[in-house]
């Protein structure tokens, strides 16, 4: 598999390396990370990483495995103390590393943490109270709780006894139970049924306007379905920040070309194709390529010239709207992580 | 109320995970009963072994050669009628003829003493009464006793000190001989008799209250282990308030624990002279000193699994130098308003061991108890500054 990358993103309108002054301005920004480092021995895991998260907004945080994704995620959440870089909520700076952390915050973590030896309406209740909460307002809390994520048959369960996909359930409800201003949620879907993907992104949605959530995914259809704006970060860098739309429409215009021939494109004709390359994205998957371009017109009446001046045969052409998906492998490549 | 529902949620974890809550709380009063029967069984009497040569002079005619005179019947009767404070015998007393074969037992230490009589012994004590009933000038030759030992092992001079003891006190009685010197006790021992087990149950209360190591490090460590510490670093609770919260937990635990291990050695027979409220006092000032210990032990280590490998040598370092386990050789490091400090009193259970013992054995009050919790509760200060800023060193940054 091959793939043919434009020039660095940055020259995109809405690669917004640096936040966008006015739509940042205009709404109000409830975080503000700037230049955040972390570096782990000779590894650079978070490498100048700025963002703004808007009030009331469902951020859909992208990127590779290893991408930095929950080092930054710890950072903004008080966990983890940056190499260098601040970290602000509602102007404040947050500080790394104490007990008695900013109530405005809650996390559901990438691992299941919850406590094994209590049962989900003692954990729930507990965590309540830890935020200061009177033991009857934590009690009802935790009852709602246990109801919007399908626990209530399992209030009087002991974590260790919930399935898997209870257990992750029982981790998004631990970080919601103060009514946090920010919510940090890494991979919430991971490992849950389509039954429970739906109910938790509902619930989600309607905190929508109310609560603002960063959400991690590799989820691609779950980012566009959820959030407001999304970023993809890779190698701990921001490489485009916007609006699912604007995100989308990076590619061509949201519009994308596939060309299936007869043959392997990524031989027999992907390598004649570099005059295409300047104004183009090009990606070869077996015997289809995959075109996004500002001219479209005139790309793909190149590529079917060259088609038929290899003797090829032009199995099928189509036209498909952009999806994140699209975005992101062209944004971060095809490769695996190592 | 971030405490009390802290301390709330921490006892139900340890009544959840209730395998370690019974091992710690039977673990001690188990032990009572252990050591107990070891006391009752294993006699403290000395092994004493004796072979007569005596050729039995003063036998009555037509009486069996195996009888003995009437000088060493009355030598045997006063070892064996030799008796402990307690009223245990001092001796246990065994005639022998192989000489060789009682040797190599006294070597072996299966036997404390091997003690020959020589031929003439019974005759040589009769000359003696005579010539010291006499005027004559030169007195006769002193009968002789000859001692096989290992005079290296503790137990083998201690059985020739006592058992030479008796037969000097017997000789002199018998030979009405003026001795030239005369000693008395003045009894330092409590005025009730103690046992051997008396002096060791303050230690088994200490041992009780050792145990809540693992329960308080296992409250601890468990949060790093699962990932929850992440979640209590977000909240609003304070690193104080989460330790204290798991300290108080510990202190009833401990309490639950010394009381059972005192029942249990009520119920083997111990009284004891001391009030309950200043054996509750001090226990409670131990167990404070047990979960600092706990915090620093907690600090550094990461995972159950460590607690359960790693962590069993503060415990074992706990056990064996604080003295629960057996006596050790008192190095002296400081005097201190009249009070001694020994090296081994860095670990608060050493002082509590000695506190209980005064409190339960002599009756002791908070006045005789008072340095020995000054210098618990220090100490513990101490322990728990050290572990506090370890453990946020090592489990609260991530
Ligand atoms: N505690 C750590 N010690 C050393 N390296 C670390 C540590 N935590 C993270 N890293 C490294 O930092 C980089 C970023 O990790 P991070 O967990 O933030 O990635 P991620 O984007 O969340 O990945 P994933 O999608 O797999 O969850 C990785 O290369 C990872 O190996
Ligand atoms: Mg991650």
């Amino acid at each position: 598999m091959t793939d043919t990358r434009p020039s660095p993103v940055g020259a995109s309108a809405v690669a917004a390396t640096q936040p966008d002054a006015s739509a940042a301005g205009g709404r109000d920004c409830v975080l503000r990370a700037t230049d955040l480092v972390k570096r782990y021995g000779d590894l650079v895991a978070v490498d100048g990483l700025s963002i703004e998260v808007r009030r009331g907004e469902i951020l859909g945080f992208l990127g590779p495995n290893g991408a930095g994704k929950t080092t930054t995620l710890k950072m903004m959440s008080g966990l983890l103390a940056p190499d260098a870089g601040s970290v602000e909520i509602d102007g404040r700076p947050v500080r790394a590393g104490a007990l008695h952390g900013s109530a405005s915050v809650g996390v559901a973590p990438q691992e299941i943490v919850i406590w094994d030896s209590l049962t989900c309406l003692e954990q729930l209740q507990f965590a309540g109270m830890m935020y200061d909460m009177p033991a009857a307002a934590a009690r009802e809390r935790a009852t709602y709780l246990l109801e919007v994520f399908g626990l209530e048959g399992k209030a009087r369960k002991l974590g260790k006894t919930l399935s898997g996909g209870m257990q992750r359930r029982l981790n998004i409800a631990l970080g919601l139970v103060h009514e946090p201003e920010i919510l940090f949620l890494d991979e919430p879907q991971a490992g849950l049924d389509p039954q429970s993907r739906v109910l938790v992104r509902e619930y989600l949605r309607s905190l929508r306007g109310r609560m603002t959530i960063v959400v991690t995914t590799h989820d691609m259809e779950e980012a566009d379905k959820l959030s407001d704006r999304v970023c993809v970060i890779d190698h701990g860098r921001l490489l485009v920040m916007g609006t699912v739309a604007e995100v989308k429409g990076r590619l061509g215009g949201g519009e994308l070309f596939e060309i299936t021939v007869d043959a392997d494109v990524t031989e027999a004709l992907l390598p004649f194709l570099h005059r295409l390359r300047p104004t183009c994205t090009l990606s070869a998957d077996g015997s289809t390529l995959s075109l996004a371009s500002t001219q479209p017109a005139e790309a793909v009446a190149e590529v079917l010239r060259e088609v038929a001046g290899r003797g090829l045969l032009l199995v099928n052409l189509r036209a498909r709207g952009a999806t994140l998906e699209d975005v992101f492998i062209d944004l971060t490549g095809r490769k695996l992580r190592e | 109320m971030r405490i009390v529902a802290f301390l709330k949620k921490t006892f139900l974890e340890n009544l959840r995970e209730w395998k370690v809550l019974i091992l710690t709380l039977v673990f001690a009063p188990a032990f009572v009963y252990m050591m107990f029967g070891y006391f009752e069984a294993a006699s403290p009497a000395y092994r004493l072994l004796y072979v007569n040569h005596d050729g039995a002079a003063g036998a009555t005619a037509g009486a069996a050669p195996a009888d003995v005179s009437s000088e060493v019947a009355g030598l045997l009767a006063a070892w064996e009628g030799a008796r402990h404070p307690d009223g245990k015998p001092v001796f246990v007393v065994t005639e022998v003829t192989d000489v060789p074969a009682a040797e190599a037992e006294v070597r072996a230490r299966d036997a404390d003493l091997l003690v020959e009589i020589p031929s003439g012994f019974s005759q040589a004590l009769r000359d003696f009464a005579v010539g010291a009933g006499s005027d004559a000038g030169a007195s006769p030759p002193p009968a002789r006793l000859v001692n096989h030992a290992d005079e290296t092992s503790v137990r083998g001079a201690m059985a020739m000190a006592l058992s030479d003891y008796t037969a000097f006190t017997y000789a002199g009685v018998l030979t009405q001989a003026a001795s030239p010197l005369d000693v008395t006790l003045a009894s330092l021992g409590s005025e009730r008799q103690l046992s051997d087990f008396d002096l060791y149950v303050p230690a088994l209360l200490v041992l009780a209250l050792i145990m809540t190591l693992f329960t308080a490090a296992t409250s601890l460590v468990k949060e790093v282990d699962r990932g929850t510490m992440m979640r209590l670093m977000l909240s609003r609770l304070r690193t104080w308030e989460f330790l204290a919260a798991i300290t108080v937990n510990q202190v009833l635990i401990g309490l639950i624990a010394l009381g059972l291990t005192y029942l249990a050695a009520l119920s083997v027979g111990y009284r004891s002279d001391g009030s309950v409220a200043m054996v509750l006092l001090v226990g409670a000032v131990t167990t404070l000193g047990v979960a600092a210990i706990a915090v620093v032990t907690a600090a550094l280590l990461r995972s159950m699994f460590e607690l359960l490998t790693v962590g069993t040598f503060p415990f074992f370092i706990l056990m064996f130098f604080s003295e629960v386990m057996f006596p050790l050789p008192r190095v002296r490091v400081a005097e201190l308003a009249g009070h001694v400090l020994y090296a081994n009193d860095v670990l608060p259970p050493t002082l509590g061991v000695r506190a209980l013992n005064r409190v339960l054995n002599y009756g002791g009050g908070l006045s005789d108890v008072g340095f020995e919790l000054v210098v618990m509760l220090l100490l513990t200060a101490g322990y728990f500054a050290l572990g506090t800023w370890l453990f946020r060193r090592r489990h609260m940054r991530t």
